[in-house]
């Protein structure tokens, strides 16, 4: 027996990766969470997968979840980010 | 992309909305102007506020945008044309808007109009509407036009190239005092908050490892999990205020927390220059992402509150102190009202954010209106609301919450006699039950804004939701006052460092390396001690503090924003719309009005709790014929010495101010008349790609 977690992620990502759904108030609820979550930048990492498939193709492997959010937060606060 | 006209029925109905906004605008707009005496609700503040922004962002907004600007949303953004998926990246507009408003967003808006309202509620409320509509969201909409038409520049660098040099230095040296005086002033309101309050102090301490915890989460646990991260840390943060009760009724426990003035700026100083030299995951992000949090959320349950409770105003529409007499701060009501309201009305920090991160996340440049614009009118609705709250007190209250001790008296029976001589009746048994029932020792001479800020938001909550919890929401109203002032400070500090390091880089290469250490240590103890020693004097200042340093933050607020317009206004002559050029000359012109007349004040007034001159030769004189106690004589250099800084700053300000007007004038002239000037460095026409513009 291998590890159980390759087939939970795969499951996971099933579930993950389904369309929106719509109606309802699913799709109402739905929607309001991810609006959340790209307001508060919770989607960040996912984001930047999708950038990164979509510009950069195969060429080179894109940085972990960890790593990601390491680099984002050291150019966020390189600069004026808060006002009086 | 414009769509080709169809032909189509003129519909009615939009044209009589807007009437009806209109109507309804001004009506609510005089009753505040013209009621007098008791019983005028405060949802005609709201009412006039809402549609005196839905009106400018309507008209006066599609008027920039079209004529003056000429937005085009055929032309590529600097996000799209040099996306890079950082930086550069095109966003949902909504999302920027809430990004922009969260960086806008800060303590000045409310601390501003409750100083403010010493004048009473209508020069305040006037200034504040008019200031945004006209002056505010008009500079933060022409600075993000002007940063997207230039690949996102800082306001710093458009300074350079539009103004020369000089307009560069100026700007740079600018941001970095204002940043100095803010920190310093901000870090007093809230000492002044915790002052012998083991409630407030504790529930503020624990914002810290509360804030460590949620980094430590986002980096370790679970990566990048903000929504997650930021529930926890406010569930921890209620849970603290909560806390915080008991520990302020713990008999050893109190003795843990209770600490006077020049002790807790001593703290904050420390608590300064780790935060400054700490790693900004441990602290500054993770605190950053609670405090918008907080912010957002109680600034949308205020307005919530005063909806529906729609409180009885009960400050008078102008007091007696328009003659410059007041007791939270000297000077009279031009310019000073002006100059205290500060970044409800128009703030120059804002174009540092509005040339910074946002215009890089524009995906369409005709949303720099509904950002620009629209951002500020929320910044400003959210000034009116803490003018609201301040005015819903009882003048007496008001009055003895905020006012000094060395003006009213340091005795409770002293101050409330002078107070309520003023014809603002209060008695030492309101003051001390209104102090019990905020689970506060007293609440005399709390001055800054924040307490009295809070004592009106407890009361508003409590009455709203139903709930007689008043020394909680008094001290949750403290916590997420101190909880962003503590962000801006670390922010603050952050920023100035980098300045002074890119500033001494020029002179010791080595010390411009952002992340060398000893370089980091070094210029973080230069920045800190620059604050520090501001923020020590006044804790000590016998006037407050408050009286000296929020006008000096003002001005040099005003300032800033006086040097965005000029390159505004350089921007618009040199794009050959000189008959517009009005836009931002006129608001211009008034700044300059009113900081000069400020400045003035501020260095020549013979009064002394105006001029710093003034006060510093009376002092001097008064020592030398050993007319004051030992006490005072032995601090009497000390505070001489202080004046005398003030006043070379303020100078510093009157001067730089001027000669960014005068240079304005000289290179706009020039571009009017052809002659030879720095070209304009807008950057050419490329058209866009995106399939939704």
């Amino acid at each position: 027996m291998g590890s159980p977690w390759p087939y939970v992620r795969a499951l996971w990502l099933r579930i993950a990766r389904r369309p929106a759904p719509s109606g309802w108030p699913v799709g109402a609820a739905s929607a309001l969470w991810r609006a959340l979550r790209a307001a508060t930048g919770d989607d960040a990492y996912e984001r930047y997968l999708a950038h990164h498939r979509l510009h950069h193709g195969g060429d080179g492997v894109p940085m972990s979840r960890a790593g990601f959010f390491r680099a984002e937060q050291r150019r966020k606060w390189d600069g004026v980010r808060r006002c009086c | 992309m414009q769509k080709p006209d169809t032909p189509r029925r003129r519909r009615w109905w939009p044209q009589l909305i807007w009437a009806v906004i209109a109507v309804l605008g001004a009506g609510a707009a005089g009753i505040i102007a013209l009621h007098r005496g008791e019983g005028l609700n405060s949802i005609w503040f709201i009412v006039a506020a809402v549609c005196i922004y839905a009106l400018g962002f309507r008209f006066y907004s599609a008027f920039i945008a079209a004529r003056v600007l000429a937005l085009d949303d055929s032309r590529a953004t600097p996000a799209e044309r040099l996306n890079d998926g950082r930086d550069y990246i095109p966003t949902n507009r909504w999302i920027v808007f809430g990004h922009h408003f969260a960086a806008i967003a800060g303590p000045g808006p409310l601390i501003g109009p409750m100083l403010a309202a010493q004048f009473g509620y209508l020069p305040g409320t006037i200034w504040i509407l008019i200031g945004a509509v006209l002056g505010g969201c008009v500079q933060d909409f022409v600075i993000l036009f002007c940063s997207l038409r230039r690949n996102g520049r800082s306001l710093g660098q458009m300074a350079r190239d539009e103004l020369g040099p000089l307009g560069g230095a100026v700007a740079l040296i600018g941001v970095m005092t204002i940043m100095i005086i803010l920190i310093a002033v901000l870090g007093l309101v809230v000492v002044n908050a915790m002052k012998h309050s083991p409630w407030a102090t504790s529930t503020v301490a624990a914002t810290i490892p509360v804030a460590v915890l949620i980094g430590l989460y986002l980096r370790n646990l679970r990566p990048g999990r903000v929504i997650e991260g930021t529930a926890l840390g406010v569930a921890l943060l209620v849970f603290s205020v909560v806390a915080g009760g008991w520990v302020g009724h713990h008999p050893v426990l109190r003795g843990w927390f209770d600490y006077d003035g020049p002790q807790l700026a001593l703290m904050i100083i420390a608590y300064g220059f780790a935060a400054a030299v700490l790693p900004v995951w441990l602290l500054l992000a993770p605190r950053d992402y609670l405090s918008t949090f907080m912010k957002i959320g109680t600034i949308v349950a205020l307005a919530i509150a005063i909806v529906i409770l729609r409180p009885e105003v009960k400050m008078p529409a102008m007091t007696q102190f328009i003659d410059g007499t007041g007791p939270i701060f000297g000077g009279t009501l031009f310019p000073f009202v002006f100059i205290v309201i500060a970044c409800g009305a128009i703030s120059g920090f804002h174009s540092l954010i509005s040339s910074g991160t946002t215009p890089k996340l524009l995906g369409n440049e005709r949303d720099a209106r509904f950002i620009g614009y629209g951002a500020m009118a929320m910044e400003s609705f959210v000034a009116i609301m803490a003018m609201v709250a301040a005015t819903v007190l009882d003048p007496g209250v008001y009055f003895a919450i905020n006012s000094p001790a060395g003006v009213v008296g340091a005795e409770a029976a002293r101050a409330v006699q002078t107070i309520s001589d003023w014809g603002f009746p209060v008695t030492v048994e309101q003051m001390t039950a209104l102090a019990r029932e905020m689970g506060e020792s007293t609440l005399f001479a709390r001055t800054g804004g924040a307490p009295s800020l809070a004592v009106g938001m407890a009361s508003i909550f409590s009455q709203a939701f139903g709930n007689t919890l008043l020394a909680v929401w008094y001290h949750f109203a403290i916590m997420f006052e101190a909880l962003f002032i503590l962000t801006t400070l670390d922010a603050g500090t952050r920023v100035a460092r980098f300045m002074l390091q890119e500033m001494l880089g020029n002179i010791f290469p080595a010390l411009g390396r952002t992340s060398w250490y000893p370089s980091v240590l070094v210029c973080s103890a230069l920045v800190v001690a620059g604050w520090g020693y501001f923020l020590y004097i006044g804790t000590i200042d016998p006037l407050g503090g408050i009286n000296s340093l929020w006008p000096l933050f003002g001005i040099s607020n005003q300032m800033l924003a006086a040097i965005a317009l000029c390159v505004s206004t350089t921007v618009i002559v040199k794009s050959g719309k000189l008959r517009y050029a009005w836009v931002t000359a006129v608001p211009l012109a008034w700044l300059v009005v009113i900081t000069t007349a400020a400045a003035w004040e501020k260095l020549f007034s013979p009064e002394l709790r105006v001029g710093f001159l003034a006060h510093a030769n009376d002092l001097s004189q008064r020592l030398a014929a050993g007319a004051l106690s030992p006490e005072k004589a032995a601090q009497a250099p000390q505070f001489i010495f202080n004046d005398r800084i003030d006043a070379v700053l303020t100078a510093f300000f009157l001067v730089t101010t001027w000669v960014l007007v005068i240079e304005t004038v000289r290179v706009c002239h020039a571009a009017a008349t052809g002659r030879r000037c720095p070209p304009s460095t807008e950057t050419p026409y490329v058209r866009t790609q995106l399939a939704e513009a």
